[in-house]
């Protein structure tokens, strides 16, 4: 398992930021040190939204002042105040509470079926790259099939095909964000295949598997990380749509999407904050992982 | 001003090679290798480029063989193919008496262990995203299987026997310098207790500050274990003074062989000639500058190959030249025979 | 005009995003007068390509003069923007890689019509101008390599290409930056030869940028000597080869001589760090002569007749120094 730190330094390594020659004594301390100023480097706006909305998925459920399926006919459509901090919906439940609860699935699900994709994205990505002919070549094909559709028709057909649960919505957030990780990580790795530092593992009777994995795959860790933060982003955008339009997640359960839609009606009676808040909950978090993609994405390229 | 730390290790009890020293046996004997790269056509056959044409040469025990030549004449390809490594040979080749195989991936590990290659480039040779110490358990495990010696120990050995210590390990490449990695690449070649290191260019990606410090290490192997070691390189002045024995390629083929005091003493030949007065070397008796050829690399005129460039050029320089043999030199050249007698 | 380049205590600063910035040219003193053939000599990371590219206007975006003076031809503030129109007519620059500097997808000829333009010659007259130059270069066939493109030739040809370029219009400072590293040894002493006859003949100017003492030796009349972004010597380059007064000069050259049997001089140590500006000396933790007043004294230069050192204890006493105290 890569530690923090060995990150920080492949980062490091990677930017180009640390000069040969430079760095000679103490290792340890100048890897700690650099970690120490990346960690600063950090965009911190996103980095506390983003660490806020960990603390909400792990003890949310725990924290929140109502029961966030508990309809209450006494108290339908109550606009926001002390005792209901983002008022209460058409049932009567609290909105808050509700916003709340719904980030563990949408989020939750979200890195879930990212997480798979990046997985066997990148080790297909990296094996592509490195085996190279017709494979690669097929491999290639069959992801500018797959990208053609467009994204959310694709996520659409797919899971009309599956069937409605949250396990297929795991499925197929996985199967759209998998081609991305191929196509970044073959772009990545496929230079690298002509290295010296390959050919004298090849000589050394390394196997490819494990020149695939242990040797290739730590070299694309930055473009994986960025692409995970937008990736994530995208997969809550496209689990939130799904939600709206009546798939994936069903009301009464707490889910941004479809909190949004059976508040729309709402907006016209006056009662905004139904469908705002789960809203301004989906626009935060998203802009958030894009804004530290960004920052990944800057540092790969070795931008500053 | 520093000098090397002397090397640690030594080949006491390595297999195989005391054998080679006694009987006097050449180490390593190349016999008749060619290659030629194919350049890729849609249809049809593509073009051939004959890197190295019938090159023979023999290493022998405890000696440093440098291979002198200019860029595209066939030196790195050369060690490639003894090495194993990228490319497949037509010839003949063995390593202490046994036959070696000269195709690309089908070496037993045995094979593998007995030749191992330095790259030119210290930094291109280790993997930026892991530790140094990762590459050098691959060589180790490679080697275990025939000397038995734990991983830990081979690598322990390894970096002492280039003048560094085991904290170096621990480091990624980006952590060390040139020098230290070019160190480290070495080292990963002795781990495997190999019968012959060819190493390709290993100090012209260096600072000329370290180039002394290199050096110095591989005579310093080859005194402490008589390490064998080819040695390729296009700079005259780092091969004629680290090197026993001097082989000149030119485009693909040996045009002069010798001892490495009597080539700078007295080259023979004339595109020698002309090195050794690019270089900052004294200049031979005879100075010589090459002419200037406009003309595709690919171009091999059927005699001599530097006629086109050459300014002692005559009409008998069209016909074939043969590398004539006499005294310990050889040399391709009908002109310069007469200068080894 | 008196001097060409005239480089007073300049150093660069490289900025960057959330990072400190970088001090790669820390303190470089250089004065090249019309006619001058100096060299700039230094290991890799010691600043010497950065400094020929703040004289050709080419320094990345990130990167400014920071600190010091410097003046090109005797009327321009490298401080402000590069007055562009000397580039390439009055200012040439010969690079390292001959091809990456050609246009792939035009002939020899056109390209050289190209900077013969930029040189003013009538359109009409362009392709004969081209090959005589070509001529001149002792390319032999010149008419027949004037119709070749970048990869028909071997690297040595586009390199004396790129050397016919950037004479094509004359200029009055010629800037070499590594021309013969990429180059065979054999070709290598050809083109040194060619750009020797055009100074000759032209009375330009040149700064030679070179880690290899033998090629500066080839060409140059004066070296400066780098270190960590600093000009730690400068003087004649007899002197400097034979009897050089800074530490450093003496292990360079020390270290680029070979001798069969006798074990190769090497440099310990690495370079120091390039994120603060030192005002001491770069070089006490690698000299073998440091004292302790080198780690806490501020480091000026020991003047000479003809050069300088940034050395507290020089190896010998500097020609027509007053005093040899430093300043």
């Amino acid at each position: 398992m890569l530690r923090l730190e060995q990150l920080v330094v492949l980062y490091a390594g990677l930017t180009g930021q640390m000069t040969a020659n430079r760095a000679d004594t103490h290792p340890r301390r100048t890897r700690l040190a650099r970690a120490a100023v990346w960690i600063r480097r950090l965009p911190l706006l996103p980095t506390i939204m983003l660490a806020i909305t960990f603390l909400v998925i792990l003890i949310g459920p725990a924290i929140v002042p109502h029961d966030p399926l508990q309809p209450n006919p006494a108290n339908v459509l109550e606009a926001p105040s002390r005792g209901h901090w983002f008022g209460t919906n058409g049932f009567g439940m609290d909105v808050f509470s509700r916003v709340i609860a719904a980030a563990r699935i949408d989020v939750g699900v979200a890195v879930a079926g990212v997480t798979v994709g990046a997985v066997v994205g990148s080790i297909l990505g990296a094996t592509v790259a490195y085996t190279g002919g017709w494979v690669d070549a097929i491999v290639q094909k069959a992801i500018e099939v797959l990208q053609s559709f467009p994204l959310f028709l694709f996520a659409l057909a797919l899971f009309a095909a599956l069937g409605d649960n949250t396990f297929n919505l795991v499925v197929v957030i996985s199967s759209i964000s998998l081609p991305w990780y191929v196509r970044v990580v073959r772009s990545v790795i496929s230079p690298l295949r002509e290295a010296d530092w390959v050919k004298a593992l090849q000589n050394a009777g390394a196997s490819g598997p494990r020149i695939v994995v242990l040797e290739l795959l730590p070299n694309a860790t930055s473009q994986v990380l960025g692409l995970f933060a937008l990736s994530t982003a995208l997969a809550i955008q496209v689990i939130a749509a799904l939600a709206f339009i009546g798939l994936g997640v069903q009301p009464p359960f707490p889910e941004w999407g479809s909190m949004i839609n059976t508040g729309a009606p709402f907006l016209l009676q006056g009662a905004w904050w139904v469908s705002t808040f789960p809203g301004v909950a989906v626009v935060l978090v998203v802009i958030s992982l894009h804004s530290l993609s960004r920052f990944f994405d800057a540092e790969t390229r070795g931008i500053g | 001003m520093t000098h090397h730390e002397s090397p640690t290790g030594s080949y006491d009890d390595a297999t195989g090679i005391d054998a080679e020293v006694e009987s006097g046996r050449p180490v390593l004997s190349v016999r008749e290798l060619s290659k030629t790269y194919t350049t890729k056509r849609l249809i049809g056959s593509g073009k051939g480029y004959q890197a190295l044409s019938n090159v023979s040469l023999d290493l022998r025990a405890g000696e440093i063989l440098g291979v002198v030549g200019e860029s595209g004449c066939g030196k790195s390809t050369l060690g490639k193919v003894i090495a194993g490594v990228e490319t497949t040979g037509i010839g003949g080749a063995e390593v202490g008496g046994q036959p070696l195989d000269l195709a690309q991936g089908t070496r037993t590990r045995d094979q593998r262990r007995q030749v191992q290659f330095v790259y030119q480039s210290p930094r291109g040779s280790f993997n930026p995203a892991r530790r140094v110490s990762a590459a050098l358990r691959y060589n180790a495990r490679l080697a275990r299987e025939v000397t038995g010696e734990p991983v830990d120990d081979a690598l322990e050995r390894a970096v002492k026997s280039v003048g560094l210590g085991a904290q170096h390990l621990d480091r990624y490449p980006n952590e060390l310098s040139g020098g230290q990695l070019q160190r480290l690449s070495i080292g990963r070649a002795l781990i495997t207790r190999p019968d012959i290191v060819f190493l390709d260019e290993p100090t012209s990606s260096l600072d000329v500050s370290v180039r002394g410090e290199i050096l110095n290490l591989l005579t310093g192997l080859r005194e402490s274990m008589g390490l064998s070691m080819i040695l390729v390189s296009h700079d005259l002045d780092v091969i004629s003074y680290v090197a026993d024995r001097i082989l000149v390629i030119y485009v693909g083929q040996i045009v002069e062989e010798g001892s490495a005091s009597d080539i700078v003493a007295r080259p023979a030949h004339p595109y020698t000639r002309a090195l050794l007065t690019a270089s900052s070397l004294p200049d031979p008796a005879e100075p010589l500058e090459l002419a200037v050829d406009v003309r595709d690399a690919s171009f091999l005129p059927t005699g001599c190959r530097l006629a086109p460039r050459c300014p002692l050029a005559e009409a008998r320089c069209s016909e074939p030249q043969h590398l004539v043999a006499s005294h310990g030199r050889s040399v391709r050249c009908w002109k310069a025979e007469s200068t080894l007698r | 005009m008196g001097e060409v380049v005239l480089l007073s205590g300049a150093g660069i600063r490289i900025d960057r995003k959330a990072l400190p910035p970088l001090y790669p040219v820390q303190n470089v003193d250089l004065s090249v007068r019309i006619g001058d053939r100096t060299a700039l000599v230094g290991e890799s990371g010691c600043g010497k390509s950065l400094t020929a590219r703040l004289l050709t206007g080419l320094l990345p975006p990130n990167a400014v003069l920071d600190r010091g003076s410097a003046t090109l031809l005797g009327e321009f503030d490298l401080g402000e923007e590069f007055p562009d129109e000397v580039r390439g007519s009055r200012v040439a620059m010969i690079f390292q890689d001959p091809v990456s500097v050609l246009d792939p997808m035009a002939g020899i000829g056109v390209q050289i019509g190209r900077a013969l333009a930029a040189a003013g010659v009538a359109k009409a007259e362009r392709r004969g101008a081209a090959v005589d130059l070509l001529g001149s270069l002792h390319i032999p066939d010149p008419e027949e390599v004037a119709r070749k493109y970048p990869h028909q030739l071997s690297g040595g040809m586009c390199q004396r290409v790129a050397i016919a370029m950037a004479l094509a219009p004359k200029p009055d400072l010629l800037i070499a930056d590594e021309p013969t590293t990429s180059l065979d040894v054999t070709t290598e002493v050809q083109v040194l030869d060619l750009l020797e006859e055009y100074l000759d003949s032209s009375g330009a100017s040149l700064i030679l940028i070179s880690h290899d003492l033998n090629v500066v030796d080839r060409l140059a009349e004066s070296v400066t000597v780098m270190y960590a972004g600093q000009s730690v010597e400068h003087g004649p380059i007899a002197d400097i080869l034979s009897e050089p007064a800074h530490p450093y000069s003496r292990d360079l050259v020390r270290s680029s001589v070979l001798n069969r049997g006798e074990a190769a001089h090497s440099i310990a140590g690495t370079l120091p760090s390039i994120e603060n500006v030192t005002r001491t000396c770069p070089y006490r933790v690698r000299c073998s002569e440091a004292r302790s007043a080198c780690s806490d004294t501020s480091l000026g230069q020991v003047p000479s007749s003809d050069g300088f050192v940034r050395c507290l204890f020089p190896l010998k006493k500097m020609p027509g120094a007053a005093g040899g105290e430093p300043v």
